[in-house]
């Protein structure tokens, strides 16, 4: 058969009488037509948005961000924005400090304000360099078995049998500290829970006939995996990598708190923790303040993956 | 339809065909290695345009076959001859090439669509790989023909599987395959998973598609009543041995293996008096496992006139009984389906 | 402990005689619909039946035709909501299951009314073994000590004809194939003797050869115990020789209920007729064409106007898409929900031949001949 000629005629139906009927009820008995065209995207969204703790989550992390990336415009110089004016130490909460003041002058807010963005950016670029190794390895283990998977598999389990927070102390203690050496301990130490929950999701979408059709079609390593596992396979990683934000900031918070990570005057919130729980007694907000910004966005990332987790899900549309 | 085939030339040939699958007998017993037999020296041709229907039980190597000749897996040893090119010899530009040819539907019509892709993606996907038709608007309304022909509504090229149900999704497969124009489909229990008002409509399309087309189809099921509607010949299979082989006319007139003849009186009828008064015989037990097959005769355990040299024998030889019909059974003896159907 | 306060206030309800004027089962203009996001479902539309001891009932129809939601809805296994009664009832031995608590409801499933699946895979649980599975019931609902449901877990899978009962009894699901699996599913249905069993496509995952087992073993318990059959498939010849009475439903109704004879013989509707022109004949010497009904069923959301069925209906005129044709009741009791049902010229030349036209067309020509 030549590849021009079996193109070049149109296809003609099969006229027979049995196809024209088979045709003509099409409207009435379309299982959907009444219904606009959705895509599985739009699908999630529309039950992302039933779930009210999800989208409240989604407000939060939201304004947090907004707030984050435009501190600068907004939070007055006086404040202790950039410029850091220094007040009275230890001034209780009032209208013109909501959160009070901390040990040296400088108003809470400001800094609860200025520590979100190196929490958010620890959160989101350790999580980042996580999920990169992580679908790579995953990938790697999944799709071509045998060897690859035994030998990076075992490696996850040694990275998973040390308790997290030493191993990322002592990554820390052999680099110092420093903002970009906490993402990059972070992130490199994350990488194995990804890498296992990506390998069974391939692993999962691998035994389902449409990998075979494509197989079966003569399609490429490379096609079946851009274009049929690996879209089929990255909600759960969606969900996966929110929840894995929230953790990578509470990591931050722990390793600042120690004092390893995030190396003062810069603000992030292990640091304000760290810094308010000497004057508990007598000064409970310089502590509680930024301990409720962690908490509540640390709530909003883990809800908003588990909402996602629903609303990815193709089997429970109809539920 | 029985042409003389002499000769012209066999589209696919299939001869002595075995797959084994390793059973690893766990972490601390290596040395105890077993295998499954899935496959067992399986041979037949498929000619040009014509079904060769392959009928047998869950586990009875149907699918494993299928799965043989189009390379999805690799045959322990055997030859598969594809358009006079040996299948397990190929290159990978060949197999590519192969698989222009050839195409595969499935059996289940959830699994084997891709959820997050349009059904116009879903169908191009083959001329997309093969890179014919580059042009997209001209691509998409091949697609839009094809899905015409196959009777869906051209307008939801750009719907996803999840809105179709299950006798429209396998209509979908059905323009996949057909979309390169293929020499040989291999439909593995295309309509099992169907209603049978459905099946009805979805076996109608084959045979429609192939009388316009051409193209050739290895049939496989497990329900000889489907089979027969769309077969020349049809060939039954029993733990990864063909038992019976023939002509689609002969094996439903004359089966000679008795398990044929089960398999046949089986097959539930709409009219109760012809139900209730045909001899049905119902096999007694399950298939045993392909692990641990029996000796002798394969079927001996099931047979409802098996006898001693069935299980001390080895396998009896698969041997033509009549002229183009081929049996394995020691006392393999016409059984006219008639006789066990009364006629009123 | 829960058994232990049923004792004084549940009385067994299938020990109670039926009362005088009732059934068995009787379904009453049952309907049953789901609220969803997409609109209202009408999965269960106006279902009725009576149901006897020793009966069985075929319910056959299209996936998505409401066949099985109504068995679920008699068992109360309908989450309510999205689910709703819209009307109607189910009287067993004269008392309203609808009306029952979950309470007494738990009481009568598995002891009353047993349930077996099409899918004998997902309805055992794995981490189980069988003899486990199989006493919990009898422990349950019959008061039975470990030991006693135990040797008659033994008792039950020899009766369903599993072998070495004995030894098999301490086995996982996953040591047994599908036809056994659903053997044990029948064993564990039958376990507590129950007035009426409800089988959803037992058969359709299974191969022929044991599908035919499944049946004759389904009916030879019946004929020992005395039970109920309520079999519902989507294949009238599964049904062909065990039903009999036969409801055919479509999009949530049933559009025919008669007798199997009358089903099978004297059908008075063209879905029953499409139903059983699409089963391939099993024997035949020329190659047509197999006979589908075309077109897919409706979705519940949107049923069609008129007759639900005049959409795919190759005899449906003006009048079948407009009006909602009402019932053709015969003095039978066969009824057809079809406009044209009492229009014999019009059963006459479409319905199916079946056995009994060709003897009787047989007879006929070699009468004249004669």
């Amino acid at each position: 058969m030549a590849k021009k000629k079996i193109f070049n005629e149109k296809p003609v139906g099969v006229e027979t009488p049995e196809q024209a009927r088979a045709n003509a009820p099409k409207e009435g008995s379309e299982v959907e037509t009444t219904a606009p065209v959705r895509t599985l995207w739009s699908d999630a969204w529309r039950r992302l948005r039933r779930n009210k703790l999800a989208i409240i989550s989604v407000i939060w992390i939201a304004i947090v961000v907004l707030i984050a990336l435009t501190a600068d415009l907004w939070v007055p110089a006086k404040l202790g924005g950039p410029t850091q004016q220094l007040y009275d130490a230890r001034l209780p909460m009032s209208w013109e400090h909501p959160f009070g003041t901390d040990q040296v002058g400088r108003d809470v807010l400001s800094r609860v304000i200025y520590g979100s963005r190196i929490s958010l950016a620890v959160g989101v670029m350790a999580t980042a360099i996580s999920t990169v190794i992580g679908l790579i390895m995953g990938a790697l283990a999944a799709y071509y078995g045998g060897l690859w998977d035994t030998i990076i598999m075992r490696l996850a389990d040694i990275f998973l049998a040390f308790p997290y927070i030493l191993f990322v102390i002592v990554m820390l203690a052999v680099m110092g500290s420093g903002i970009q050496n906490v993402f990059i301990a972070i992130g490199v130490l994350g990488w194995p829970s990804i890498a296992r929950v990506f390998r069974s999701a391939i692993l999962s979408v691998k035994s389902n006939d449409y990998i075979d059709a494509a197989r079966s079609m003569g399609a490429s390593d490379f096609r079946i995996i851009t274009r049929h596992i690996f879209p089929n396979s990255v909600a759960s990683i969606v969900v996966y990598a929110t929840m894995n934000i929230g953790g990578a900031i509470l990591t931050e918070a722990s390793l600042s708190f120690l004092g390893m990570g995030v190396v003062p005057p810069d603000p992030s919130w292990g640091i304000l923790i760290e810094d308010g729980q000497k004057y508990l007694a007598t000064n409970p907000w310089l502590m509680i303040m930024p301990g409720l910004a962690i908490i509540s966005t640390v709530l909003a990332f883990t809800l908003l993956g588990d909402g996602l987790r629903d609303a990815l899900d193709v089997k429970m549309k109809d539920a | 339809m029985e042409q003389d085939r002499t000769g012209q030339k066999p589209l696919l040939h299939v001869e002595h065909l075995t797959k084994e699958f390793p059973v690893e007998g766990g972490v601390f017993n290596r040395s105890r290695k077993k295998s499954v037999h899935a496959v067992n020296d399986v041979s037949f041709d498929i000619y040009p345009g014509e079904t060769f229907g392959l009928v047998g039980e869950s586990g009875c190597g149907k699918s494993t076959t299928g799965r043989c000749i189009m390379r999805l897996t690799t045959p322990t040893s055997g030859k598969v001859v594809f358009d006079g090119k040996d299948v397990s010899k190929m290159n990978k530009a060949e197999l590519k090439e192969m698989r222009r040819n050839m195409q595969f539907i499935f059996q289940d019509p959830y699994a084997s669509l891709n959820p997050r892709m349009t059904i116009g993606e879903i169908v191009s996907e083959p001329l997309v790989i093969h890179k014919v038709m580059p042009d997209k608007d001209e691509r998409m309304d091949y697609v839009r023909s094809l899905l015409d022909v196959v009777g869906l509504n051209p307008e939801h090229i750009n719907r996803y599987p999840h809105e179709f149900s299950g006798g429209q999704r396998q209509r979908i497969g059905i323009a996949r395959a057909f979309a390169l124009r293929p020499k040989l489909i291999i439909c593995d229990e295309p309509v099992s998973a169907l209603d049978v008002s459905i099946q009805a409509q979805v076996l109608n399309l084959l045979s429609d598609l192939q009388q316009e087309y051409g193209t050739a189809y290895l049939f496989i099921a497990h329900d000889l009543s489907v089979v027969q509607h769309i077969s020349d010949r049809v060939a039954v299979m029993y733990l990864g041995n063909m038992m019976e082989y023939s002509d689609w006319k002969t094996l439903y007139a004359e089966p000679y293996h008795p398990y044929t003849q089960s398999l046949l009186s089986a097959v539930p009828v709409p009219d109760p008096d012809l139900q209730r008064n045909r001899k049905r015989i119902i096999l007694k037990g399950d298939p045993p496992s392909p692990i641990n097959p029996p000796s002798g005769c394969r079927f001996h355990t099931r047979c409802p006139i098996a006898q001693e040299i069935c299980s001390k024998e080895p396998m009896p030889e698969l041997r033509e009984v009549a002229p183009g019909h081929f049996c394995r059974c020691h006392f393999a003896a016409p059984k006219p389906i008639k006789e066990s159907s009364v006629e009123l | 402990m829960r058994k232990k306060n049923q004792e004084d206030t549940w009385t067994e309800l299938k020990e109670q005689p039926v009362p005088e004027g009732h059934h068995l089962l009787e379904v009453q203009d049952l309907k049953m619909y789901f609220y969803t996001q997409d609109g209202v479902v009408k999965a269960v539309n106006g279902v009725s039946y009576n149901l006897d001891r020793g009966e069985t009932l075929g319910v056959v129809g299209e996936s998505g035709s409401g066949k099985s939601v109504t068995s679920l809805t008699i068992m109360g296994l309908v989450d309510m909501p999205p689910g709703k009664i819209m009307g109607g009832d189910v009287l067993y031995r004269g008392k309203s299951l609808l009306k029952m608590s979950e309470r007494d409801m738990q009481h009568v499933r598995g002891n009353d009314i047993a349930m077996i699946f099409q899918d004998p895979m997902t309805s055992l649980n794995p981490v189980y073994t069988i003899g486990r599975q199989l006493s919990e019931g009898m422990r349950l609902h019959l008061g039975y000590t470990k030991e006693q449901a135990w040797k008659r877990s033994i008792e039950l899978l020899d009766m369903v004809g599993i072998p070495n009962p004995e030894q098999r009894v301490k086995d996982y699901p996953h040591e047994f194939s599908g036809g056994m699996r659903q053997r044990v599913m029948i064993a564990m249905a039958l376990a507590c003797n129950p007035d009426i069993l409800i089988a959803d496509e037992p058969t359709t995952a299974l191969d022929v050869t044991i599908q035919a087992q499944i049946i004759e073993l389904m009916q030879e318990m019946q004929q020992k115990n005395g039970n109920a059959i309520i079999m519902i498939t989507h294949d009238l010849g599964v049904v062909a020789d065990v039903a009999d009475k036969i409801m055919v439903m479509y999009a949530g109704s049933p559009v025919e209920f008669g007798t199997a004879d009358e089903i099978f013989y004297g059908s008075l509707h063209p879905y029953t007729w499409g139903l059983t022109r699409s089963i391939p004949d099993p024997v035949f010497t020329e190659k047509h064409p197999l006979t589908p009904i075309e077109g897919n069923p409706p979705s519940l959301v949107n049923v069609p106007k008129g007759c639900p069925f005049s959409p795919r209906c190759p005899y449906a005129t003006a009048l079948c898409h407009e009006k909602y044709p009402d019932l053709y009741v015969t003095e039978t009791g066969h009824y057809s929900r079809c406009h044209y049902a009492g229009d014999p010229e019009f059963v006459k030349k479409n319905a199916p031949a079946n056995s009994r036209t060709k003897a009787a067309a047989k007879a006929a020509k070699e009468g004249g001949e004669a």
